[in-house]
């Protein structure tokens, strides 16, 4: 579904992307491992054309490189960037409605009931602020309004990071309700158990590079490499 | 020392001022909220509607110039933004500060090529170009409609911004463009319209003040310098903060008038100085898109 060929991407005249090749096929979940600072963020940016990048970026065989983020979302990819990016002096319902659009075959599987059945908490707090959320309501919202847009691959940041472990078990069941209803998922994650646990293949990264891929199993069964992903 | 009655028609004069501006101030700030830009181009925008007030007038009356020339000069910012502006998102502010300066520079020599470098009149409409006797005053009818009129659009403006789909869009946009682009919405569409919309405001600002104001080719840059301390004095991004900078300004300005005349035009540039002083973001400013 998602295909990316000898990518490589600059900030400005730095070079943070080397030669970035990875896919995701259609239902999987795929997790992009490494360190801080590895190319993993950058690399969904490029996706989105939120950085200047050489190489070959396809979804669905149409190539994504040249159009505009909003062009690229219409096609059906839903970021949710780690920093959450809730609009703060729009409400909670108008966050999601913000995020509303039909899916690319003109279906809406996505509605803000069917919201708020996998996101009971959201329904709660429908009228509150979203300056006025905590960490886990934010990023519940971010990735809520993502699914309003009715993508067909949905590309998460770090969504546990900085988050209490509660929350994070419930963010982990959110993205596994995805994966059963066949959503198409690129995890970029520092927590690497999460990450396993969701992901059946992992990209591993390393300055820039992709230095391997395996599949989960592989990684659950590799404790130096685990040690290593883990920075310990 | 002023009179009572003096009193009360110079405040009331200076409300409806600074109403005035303050409708010149909104769609200032919303170009700055939305698109970063600091639109020098503004008042010039205010001039066009007051100019079309005058030449369409004696074609459909006042109130059909009301209607058209906010139309004509919302185009008019539309063209002004796919041709000039969308060059310069994402640039160095002050590209942008050269380009709309320029261009409010060239508007104002071909308003004097089109119309003339005298001053112009617009008549006041019919209905309203007589007096009322309140018994204890008596005060022009035009003025009061022109309170009512500047409210109004004030009004459904916030009404838009607040309350509507499209408000939330950009109020969303005034936070973060990017990620509403993100989320599939047509950013430079959004942009366009949002311009196109204040170029509108302006448009109908200058078509109320016409028969008030004295209609010359640099009338624009009257209400664009007051339109710019008010939207500091109110706070960068606050709606309400440019609708409290305008009536502060106004009403400043009154007083002056009757205590300090020669002073008057100092008065909002002190105002400014000291609300600047205690409240460095305006009265009701938030972190700005400048910072």
């Amino acid at each position: 579904m998602l295909e990316l060929r000898n990518v490589n991407a600059f900030y400005g005249r730095a070079q943070v992307l080397f030669d970035i090749s990875l896919n995701v096929g259609e239902g999987e979940c795929v997790a992009l491992l490494g360190r801080n600072g590895a190319g993993k963020t950058t690399t969904l940016l490029s996706t989105m054309n939120l950085v200047t990048h050489s190489g070959e970026i396809l979804f669905k065989g149409s190539p994504l490189s040249g159009r505009q983020p909003f062009d690229i979302a219409k096609v059906g990819v839903g970021f949710v960037p780690d920093s959450r990016r809730i609009f703060p002096t729009l409400s909670v319902e108008e966050n999601l409605n913000l995020g509303k659009k039909a899916g690319h075959d003109g279906q809406a599987k996505w509605s803000i009931d069917r919201v708020y059945e996998v996101f009971p908490k959201l329904r709660q707090i429908a009228g509150r602020d979203g300056g006025n959320l905590s960490g886990g309501e934010q990023q519940m919202l971010s990735i809520a309004r993502a699914l309003m847009g009715n993508p067909e691959i949905v590309m998460l940041d770090e969504p546990t990071e900085g988050l209490a472990p509660v929350i994070v078990e419930d963010l982990i069941e959110i993205i596994a309700t995805l994966k059963r209803e066949r959503m198409t998922v690129l995890l970029v994650e520092q927590n690497v158990s999460a990450a396993l646990s969701l992901a059946e293949r992992c990209y591993i990264y390393d300055h820039g590079y992709i230095t391997g891929e395996k599949t989960s199993r592989e990684i659950a069964g590799d404790d130096s490499l685990k040690r290593e992903l883990l920075g310990v | 020392m002023p009179g009572f009655v003096e009193i009360v028609s110079q405040l009331t004069n200076g409300v409806i001022y600074g109403l005035i501006l303050a409708l010149v101030a909104v769609g200032f700030s919303l170009v700055l909220g939305v698109m970063g830009i600091i639109n020098f181009a503004h008042g010039l925008l205010f001039a066009l509607g007051a100019y079309l007030a005058y030449s369409l007038q004696f074609h459909v009356g006042y109130f059909g110039a009301l209607v058209i020339a906010p139309l004509i000069v919302g185009m008019i910012g539309i063209l002004m933004e796919f041709v000039f502006i969308r060059r310069l998102y994402g640039r160095d502010p002050l590209f942008v500060l050269v380009l709309t300066f320029g261009v409010a520079m060239a508007g104002e020599e071909i308003i004097q090529l089109i119309w003339g470098k005298l001053a112009r009149s617009v008549d006041a409409p019919a209905f309203a170009d007589s007096f009322i006797d309140f018994g204890f005053i008596i005060y022009s009818e035009y003025r009061l409609f022109m309170a009512a009129a500047a409210a109004l659009i004030i009004g459904a403006t916030w009404y838009l911004l607040a309350k509507s789909p499209l408000g939330s869009i950009i109020r969303a946009g005034t936070h973060d463009p990017e990620m509403v682009s993100i989320l599939g919405m047509n950013l430079p569409l959004i942009r366009t319209g949002v311009f196109g919309f204040t170029a509108l405001l302006g448009g109908a600002a200058g078509v109320v003040a016409a028969p008030l104001w004295s209609v010359r080719p640099t009338m624009g840059l009257d209400a664009l310098l007051p339109a710019f301390l008010i939207v500091v004095i109110g706070g960068m991004g606050s709606f309400w903060g440019s609708v409290l900078g305008g009536l502060l300004v106004g009403v400043a300005n009154a007083i002056s008038v009757m205590f300090f005349p020669r002073f008057a035009d100092l008065t909002m540039y002190v105002l400014a100085a000291v609300v600047l002083l205690y409240w460095p973001r305006g009265l009701l400013g938030k972190k700005s898109v400048l910072e």
